[in-house]
């Protein structure tokens, strides 16, 4: 299925229905002249996080640039809340977080929080807060040189919350973190999407199967797909057993560390397979789907 | 465009470039700054008490100020490189700072820290007259007032603008081969040149015909810079001052 339009969700609440949302109609952008995106259009209101994803070079940073009113537009609109990017009021209602830092060299971390909260006309008050929501408050005296690469990620990411605005563009923000500075930004991250609208990109594909509740694809600066993920199934069902005892009586060559995986036609079919497993004397300890229907997307 | 809010103690946006400049460029300002004390003393105390040794001193450092008030003046270019590569520009635009402000900001902060190191090279320098001969010439403040200073001030802007133009219409990179490294040499450079012309046409035509050279080498480099002003809403494009993806 293809929409352009957010995919309709009996259960989302109502409280977005006053808000116009992101709109992107016909979008074509790119740098210096070079077309990156083409043709791009698709709408967002519901809250909820939007993963957007493609293959290096599909236009994922492009689009956020372009979004976040950084690139100019060679045809085609953006909007935010029915107001023009181009619009001061329309940038207010957006936080962006770039693939890079974004840090100034040469500030420490409450210098640095400071700077990004005259940029964005935040009051002290809010600093305090964030300095204090993002555990960076032992940090402040530090220089940003002396950081690590997830305390980093902590002082640029901390800027999205010194505002709350209803609309978030993150791109690619667990790039390169360890998995427990990533869970936490992930948590903050899914915090936000119960009341906003956020568009996440990431390379992580079970990242995004786990925080995401839609996703918008693209491909050579189009858009390939978008849809809710749970709808998504994948080309190929593939489950991994886990078993208690009987492992003998199982091919090796399916074995992938403590699962045997079984390629199936679909989910219908587990049911078959379990019937035959207990038939050969297998007791199944655990089973679950090992694909992921993202993975379909990069194909 | 957005106006940073900064009532309640928040840093401006100016005020934090400013800063930065100095931290990240405090070793071309010690550089600059070195040199420039260096030099003085080196000739203020060389130089005999006599009234031809005031003449050499207060003749040659208000010519040589310039150069070393360029190379102090290179940590807002540094700045610039470095907020481009880092995603700082990208992250200011996106909150509606133009690039028209960004250039500004570098510029402006780049003639200030030149203006301190200045400042204290010409204090010493007039110091240094006073206690060594005494005096401090009309010629010598002349000298200083309308050479040394406006020259400063041109050919930090001149290096200052060269550097932003180069980085935005250049890959990011950065070392001695990046705007950084070189754009020193293109701010001394008209200092220099000025120099070698004013050695040639003082010793054919006599010290009148210096100050015509040392007049029009400041209008030309004035000029220049003015024009390069002018050139930057075409020059400064938002999707050149983005960081590589």
């Amino acid at each position: 299925m293809r929409s352009l339009e957010t995919p309709s969700n009996p259960a989302a609440s109502g409280s977005h229905a006053a808000r116009a949302g992101i709109a992107c109609r016909a979008v074509s952008s790119g740098y210096a002249g070079t077309k990156v995106l083409d043709d791009v259009s698709f709408s967002v209101t519901e809250p909820a996080i939007y993963v957007v994803l493609g293959p290096n070079g599909a236009g994922k940073t492009t689009l956020f640039r372009t979004i976040a009113g950084i690139l100019p537009l060679y045809s085609g609109s953006v909007e935010i809340d029915g107001r023009p990017i181009a619009e001061q009021g329309a940038r207010d209602r957006l936080h962006f977080l770039s693939h890079v830092d974004g840090i100034p060299d040469g500030l420490t971390v409450e210098e640095a929080i400071r700077f990004y909260a005259s940029v964005q006309r935040a009051s002290e008050t809010d600093v305090e807060r964030v300095l204090r929501l993002v555990e960076i408050d032992g940090l402040r005296t530090k220089f940003l040189k002396e950081l690590s690469a997830g305390q980093k990620k902590r002082v640029s990411i901390a800027r999205i919350f010194l505002q709350e605005r209803d609309y978030y563009l993150l791109d690619e923000p667990t790039a390169n973190l360890d998995p427990k500075v990533a869970a936490e930004i992930r948590d903050l991250v899914l915090g936000l999407s119960r009341e906003k609208v956020v568009l996440y990109s990431s390379h992580n594909l079970f990242e995004a199967r786990e925080i995401g509740r839609y996703v918008l694809a693209l491909k050579a600066g189009r858009v390939a797909l978008f849809d809710r993920i749970s709808d998504l199934r994948s080309a190929r069902f593939s489950v991994g057993v886990r078993v208690l005892s009987g492992e003998q009586f199982l091919p090796s060559s399916l074995r992938r560390g403590d699962y045997f995986v079984y390629e199936l036609a679909g989910p219908e079919e587990v049911p078959r397979l379990l019937r035959e497993l207990e038939e050969k004397g297998v007791q199944v300890r655990e089973l679950k789907e090992m694909g992921n229907p993202l993975e379909d997307l990069f194909t | 465009m957005v106006e940073p809010a900064h009532s309640d103690g928040l840093p401006s946006l100016l005020r934090t470039t400013f800063r930065r400049s100095i931290t990240l460029g405090r070793l071309y300002l010690g550089i600059g700054l070195g040199y420039s004390v260096i030099l003085t003393l080196v000739l203020g105390i060389s130089l005999g008490k006599s009234a031809s040794g005031e003449s050499s001193f207060t003749s040659s450092i208000p010519t040589l100020l310039p150069i070393f008030a360029v190379q102090g003046s290179m940590g807002a270019m540094v700045a610039f490189s470095n907020d481009r590569m880092k995603g700082v520009f990208e992250y200011l635009i996106a909150y509606g700072v133009t690039p028209r402000r960004l250039f500004a900001n570098s510029l402006v902060a780049s003639l200030g820290v030149m203006s301190i190191q200045l400042g204290i090279s010409v204090a010493l320098v007039v110091g240094l007259s006073l206690a060594r001969w005494h005096t401090v010439s009309s010629d010598f403040a002349g000298l200083l007032l309308l050479y040394s200073i406006p020259m400063s001030l041109a050919s930090t802007a001149l290096a200052c603008m060269v550097g932003m133009y180069w980085t935005v219409v250049s890959s990011p990179r950065e070392g001695m081969n990046s705007p950084v490294g070189l754009i020193p040499i293109v701010g001394i450079a008209p200092s220099i040149l000025t120099l070698v012309v004013v050695g040639v046409v003082g010793a054919a035509y006599g010290v009148d015909a210096t100050r015509v050279v040392l007049g029009v080498a400041l209008a030309a480099i004035a000029g220049l810079a003015l024009l390069l002003l002018s050139q930057v809403g075409r020059l400064l494009r938002t999707d050149r001052l983005l960081s590589p993806m």
